[in-house]
This record gives C-alpha cells, sequence and structure tokens, in this order.
C-alpha cells in the first residue's frame, strides 16, 4: 500500500516489532502522538503508556510500552523502550503484584529518587494491567 | 624409573581433576549457549540504537544538554565488567589490564566494578572502588541494568564525574572475544565513529516536546540499553573463555593421563621382568646346585 511506511520497535531483549504499518500512536510527555507516512524528521521522548499501531492490512493492535524514545527519518521509523509487551505476554498477576508494592513503597518517606523511582514502578504496572485486559487487536 | 604406587596416585588425583574441568566444561557450555541466545537478541538493539543516537546528534544543531555537552574537569569514571570467579583463561586478565592501561590515560578516576575478580584486581593494584555492584555479573538482567544506570547519572547530574566510560569484554564468537571500551557520557558524535548509519539524509530533527525533554529521556533509556547489552556481551564471552579453557584443561589432562599410563605399563613390565629373571635367576642356582 502506498500509504505506509517502515516501523521497527526495538527492546534491549528482543526486536518486537518490524513491519509496514499505516499509522502508530504512543504516548508522548504531552499526550498521544501519531505518526503517519512521511512525517517530519523527528525525535521524541515516549513515556509509559499503551501504543496503538495501524497494521497494513487495516487492523489495530495495542501493546504496553515503558519508557524510551523514537526516531522518525525519511527511510523508517524506530522505537527503542525498555520493555514493550502485546497483552498475552503481559503476566497479570506480576503486574498486581508490582502495582501493590509499588503503592505501598509510595506510601513511605523516601528520597526524592526513590520516590521517582516508585511511581515509575506504579505507571509501569498500571499500563500493564490497563493493555493486558484488552485482546491484542482492537477496534 | 618411578614406583608404580606413584604413578597410580598421580593419575587418580589428574583424572579427578579432569572430571571437574569436564564438568565445568559442560556447565559453561550450556549458560554459553543460552548467553549467546540472548547475545543474538540484544545485537539488533545494541548497534541499532547507537546508529540511531548518531543519526540524532549529525542531525541536530546547538545542543547545549549536559549529557551532550563536554566540560572540561578531567574527571572519568570507569565502569569495568568483568567475571565473578577465575579458572576462565585470559577473560578476566585481559579486561582488567586494559582498563587499567585505559584508566591510566586520566589523571583523576573513579572506579565502578561489576564482577569479584575487578574488585580483587584494583584492590590489589592499591586503587579506592567508589562503587562496587554485586551479583550482577551472573546475572545481566535489563533491571540491573537500570540500576547501574541510576548510579552512574546521580553521580554525573551531581557533577562528581565529567566522563564515563564503559570497559567490556565484546563478544565477537565462542572463539573470539576482546576488551572493548565505549563512551557512555557525555555523548558525542566522535564516540560513535566505528558505527555506521544505514541512511543518511540532510534535514535537520525536530525535537518533541522540547530538546532538553527528549535528552532528559532519551540518554538514559540509550545507556541503560547500551549497559545491558554490555553486560549480555561480557557474560557471553566470559562462559566461553571458560568453556574454551575447560576444553584446554580435560584434553591436557587426557594428554598426562595417557603419558602416565604408558609410563605405568612401563614400570610393570618393569617389575615384571625384574621378577621373571630373578626367579630364572634363582632356579639356575637352585639346579646348579643338584
Amino acid at each position: 500500500m502506498a500509504n505506509t511506511y517502515h516501523l521497527e520497535i526495538i527492546t534491549p531483549e528482543k526486536v518486537f516489532f518490524q513491519d509496514e504499518v499505516i499509522s502508530c500512536i504512543f504516548p508522548s510527555e504531552d499526550g498521544f502522538m501519531s505518526i503517519q507516512r512521511n512525517h517530519e524528521a523527528l525525535v521524541a521522548a515516549v513515556v509509559i503508556g499503551p501504543v496503538k499501531i495501524h497494521l497494513k492490512d487495516g487492523t489495530w493492535v495495542e501493546c504496553a510500552t515503558t519508557e524510551g524514545f523514537l526516531e522518525v527519518r525519511p527511510d523508517e521509523t524506530m522505537m527503542f523502550a525498555q520493555t514493550v509487551e502485546w497483552p498475552d505476554e503481559i503476566d497479570m498477576n506480576r503486574a498486581q503484584e508490582a502495582a501493590e508494592r509499588a503503592k505501598e513503597r509510595l506510601r513511605q518517606k523516601q528520597s526524592w529518587n526513590e520516590y521517582q523511582q516508585s511511581h515509575i514502578a506504579l505507571a509501569r504496572a498500571m499500563v500493564r494491567l490497563k493493555v493486558g485486559r484488552k485482546n491484542r487487536n482492537i477496534e | 624409573m618411578k614406583n608404580m604406587g606413584d604413578i597410580r596416585h598421580s593419575m587418580r588425583a589428574i583424572s579427578d581433576t579432569e572430571q571437574i574441568t569436564k564438568a565445568m566444561h559442560l556447565i559453561s557450555t550450556s549458560k554459553m549457549k543460552r548467553a549467546v541466545s540472548n547475545y543474538e537478541k540484544n545485537r539488533y538493539h545494541f548497534d541499532h540504537v547507537q546508529a540511531g543516537l548518531k543519526d540524532i546528534l549529525a542531525h541536530s544543531s546547538d545542543l547545549s544538554h549536559p549529557y551532550v555537552k563536554h566540560s572540561e574537569g578531567g574527571s572519568a569514571a570507569f565502569v569495568v565488567i568483568a567475571g565473578d570467579k577465575g579458572l576462565c583463561g585470559g577473560y578476566n586478565h585481559n579486561v582488567l589490564n586494559f582498563a587499567l592501561a585505559e584508566m591510566k590515560k586520566n589523571k583523576q578516576q573513579y572506579i565502578l566494578t561489576v564482577g569479584q575478580e575487578a574488585r580483587a584486581f584494583f584492590e590489589r593494584k592499591g586503587y579506592m572502588i567508589d562503587v562496587e555492584f554485586l551479583h550482577i555479573a551472573q546475572n545481566p538482567s535489563l533491571a540491573n541494568a537500570r540500576n547501574i544506570t541510576n548510579d552512574i547519572l546521580e553521580l554525573y547530574d551531581s557533577g562528581v564525574m565529567d566522563e564515563v566510560y564503559v570497559v567490556y569484554t565484546k563478544f565477537y564468537s565462542p572463539l573470539r572475544q576482546e576488551p572493548h571500551i565505549i563512551q557512555l557520557l557525555p555523548v558525542e558524535e566522535s564516540n560513535f565513529e566505528d558505527i555506521e548509519t544505514e541512511y543518511t539524509y540532510s534535514a535537520d530533527l525536530s525535537f518533541h516536546p522540547s530538546v532538553k525533554e527528549v535528552f532528559d529521556r532519551m540518554v538514559p533509556q540509550y545507556i541503560i540499553g547500551l549497559m545491558y547489552g554490555c553486560l549480555v556481551q561480557a557474560y557471553a564471552s566470559e562462559h566461553s573463555a571458560r568453556m574454551t579453557a575447560m576444553e584446554n584443561a580435560t584434553q591436557n589432562a587426557d594428554e598426562m593421563l595417557a603419558k602416565l599410563s604408558l609410563e605405568y605399563n612401563r614400570a610393570r613390565q618393569f617389575n615384571i621382568t625384574t621378577e621373571i629373571s630373578e626367579i630364572i635367576g634363582a632356579m639356575e642356582a637352585l639346579s646348579d646346585s643338584f
């Protein structure tokens, strides 16, 4: 199809996604951003949240990402993140436990750094829980 | 000629040692396989994240972020990754001596070690170790890479160090590993001279939401990814080196055993011959007397 571009989502542990797509919606610092074909060259910070991908066959899929960054180049778009997971890869029990743990840590008195780390851990668990409840294919 | 008891004793000792080296060889083979499969999965990220950052730096002008700008303080920090244990050929020795040579180029250094061998080495040489990461050499996980990165960035942000390097053993193949140094911070285009970008274009990149925000988030992510890659490669290198070392040790033991068993048989033969000639001598002496 003419309106597609090449998207790669890469994590240190694997190549998560590598295909032609129509668009990709990712969480950035100030809300969701969508990248479509012929987007200007851009570097954006990716924050914890759900990523929606419009595949070339017209279906939408959703996955959960943690922090990273995204580079749009004329030839392809690359997203680097620590972990990206499909809903069926998410261990809901583990995410639930992680959320509880992070909440517990947030209740205690901590240094600013520890506070931020707990906060990130909580956000990570919450997005896993949110995305994990759904199917991979979405409307 | 040695006596048979001595030879038997050393043969037993060697075959005991051989059993151990054989077992270690098998263990490190299986660990190496797992480590290499992790490395294969990581390699794409490791190469592309560096190419990506090089690309970003090449296409942006007037960057003035602390992670990018070089400050002239001259104090450098070295993260040295070595193994927890010895018995792996020249692996620890090579990477540690390489690190030491690199460190001598800087006036003031901070040392951050991963692995007990690294700590022991620098203590022996009389260096102060500033941060010591435990239990990471044997378990290269993303969470560990994150912890190391947090510590490094905290020190860097507070202005204690001006440059951060990581020294690790680069994994080329199970038979070839070489010590390697990467400059983590500040992120400069000159760090990536040996990295190839696949695509060239002339447009300037735009940053969303802002240069500062992007670099604040991107650089830590980049370092976590790189750190994880280094840990994984060091782990794969260590086990490959140990595998080779143990294979050689087992081979040597086999050779020694073959030599000793020859010697043992000779000694046995010699004993028998002496006994026979003694008996014959005795018989002849007896027959003469009749």
